[in-house]
């Protein structure tokens, strides 16, 4: 991120809406390279009589040399995302040297995670797969790392626009957080760089299911036992189409019609309720929770068995 | 008027040029344009090195010498040595050397003059006028007026830099 402008660190609410992404700014960079800067003095006196005499010096001349200069900008983040996900940052690559230069970027994720850099085509921050092509080598300067293209030294031409794709990978857990470094650098002066930052905060649901009983102890046969089953998302992302299965114990025999769901009575029946036995899965509870709330949600399933 | 008067006007006319030729001040002033590079030696001691600037990056910072002399004959009186910051640069203000003279400042290519470092007038928030420094981008031209005579022989340097924008 270059000091030279802060625009500051997005919402992911403002990549949501079409048409806010930042504006390019225009840069000044500087004297264009090959530009001569001459200058000439003179010299005005008068002689003893008071007559007005002037000389001219001779003329110095610096011609100005190419300096290679970029900017990648902003940095975005941190967005909340589940594993499996693939976010698509958007940046503004811009040559902030005098003359025209290609600029090499290349991306790299901290954590090892697959990132890939597209051109954003029609510059509005969102990703376009008819549209949007991933970025490659120029032949400008045909050195196999992908490149902005040609970027003269002002105005429109002097930027371009690129969406980083990071890929959470499947089963990363929950609280995991990742950066993505996107580096530019001048193809004219490779010491002349910047980098942009995405960062990653990895949201999943972690579901943990706690099974008591009661009365608890040795019993003898025909006692009634009451199997209470707590089901809470510990995670810092909704569960969705939670579903618990619980088989009758051996040597039990369920008791009819005595599901509970968090404290309902609910039917055996395969019908319009969320719970059933033996129809769903044979000699088995099944309960269709559906959500569970992130950082707490929680639903208690009750069912009761004799002992033979 | 006849031929011999014509010839005697003649004969007047380049006696008076070459009398006055004799007493002519000729103030020349020479400019040239260096870069400062800092050099380290092996103690880590640096140095300032000038080195002709031919070739300058923007961003540089280019320091004029004006070397001016009475390479006349007479007493050059009052001589003003002026000088325009190059296009595509700006002055560093504080590194004008004024050596013995007095220095103005133009703001306006010349049009009008004051006093270096130069100031400029706004007006504040709340309606109040201040005067405040010019900023560097704001000097156009700039001259060393030596108040008095440049005898024949006699010289003056004077420098300043610019930072190519």
């Amino acid at each position: 991120m270059s000091r030279r402008l802060t625009t500051g660190v997005l919402c992911v609410a403002v990549w949501a809406l079409a048409g806010t992404v930042t504006a390019i700014p225009s840069w000044a960079a500087g004297t264009r390279a090959g530009t001569n800067i001459t200058n000439t003095a003179r010299v005005d006196f008068k002689d003893v009589n008071g007559n007005n005499l002037f000389q001219l010096s001779n003329t110095v001349t610096t011609t100005v040399s190419q300096v290679g200069g970029v900017i990648v900008d902003p940095n975005n983040g941190p967005v909340s995302l589940d594993p499996g996900d693939v976010f698509y940052f958007p940046h503004v690559v811009t040559n902030a040297g005098n003359f025209d230069d290609y600029i090499n970027l290349t991306a790299v994720s901290a954590g090892g995670w697959p990132v890939a850099i597209y051109r954003d085509v029609n510059g509005d921050g969102v990703y376009q797969p008819a549209l949007d092509i991933p970025l490659l080598d120029s032949a400008g300067d045909a050195d196999a790392i992908p490149d902005s293209g040609f970027l003269s030294d002002s105005g429109v031409g002097s930027s371009m626009r690129i969406l980083v794709a990071v890929t959470v990978p499947a089963g990363t857990a929950d609280g995991a957080a990742d950066v993505t470094t996107v580096t530019g650098t001048s193809v004219f002066d490779p010491t002349k760089t910047d980098t942009a930052t995405d960062t990653i905060n990895v949201t999943s649901p972690n579901v943990a299911v706690v099974k008591s009983v009661g009365p608890v102890g040795p019993q003898p046969p025909g006692t009634i036992l009451t199997y209470t089953i707590v089901v809470t998302n510990n995670g810092s992302a909704a569960a969705n189409t939670v579903v618990l299965t619980d088989p009758i114990p051996a040597n039990t025999t369920y008791q009819a019609g005595t599901i509970t769901y968090n404290a309902a009575a609910r039917t055996d029946g395969g019908d319009a309720d969320n719970a059933d036995y033996n129809v769903s899965n044979p000699g088995q509870i099944t309960v269709a929770i559906g959500a569970l709330a992130a950082s707490g949600g929680t639903a208690t399933v009750t069912f009761r068995v004799q002992i033979n | 008027m006849n031929s011999t008067a014509r010839v005697a006007v003649l004969a007047m006319s380049v006696g008076l040029q070459a009398a006055a030729l004799a007493n002519t001040p000729t103030v020349e002033v020479a400019v040239s344009a260096h870069k400062e590079i800092v050099t380290t030696d092996s103690a880590g001691k640096k140095a300032v090195k000038l080195v002709p600037a031919t070739q300058a990056a923007a961003g540089d910072t280019i320091v004029y010498t004006l070397r001016a002399k009475n390479a006349g004959t007479g007493t050059a009186v009052d001589p003003r040595i002026e000088d325009p910051i190059p296009a595509g640069t700006v002055l560093v203000v504080d590194s004008v050397k004024k050596d013995g003279y007095r220095v103005e400042a133009s703001l306006d290519n010349g049009s009008t003059w004051q006093a270096f470092p130069a100031s400029v007038t706004r007006t504040t928030a709340a309606g109040q006028t201040e005067t405040v420094p010019a900023p560097a981008e704001s000097y156009t031209t700039l001259r060393w007026v030596l108040d008095g005579p440049m005898a024949p022989g006699d010289g003056k340097d004077v420098s300043f830099k610019v930072r190519i924008r």
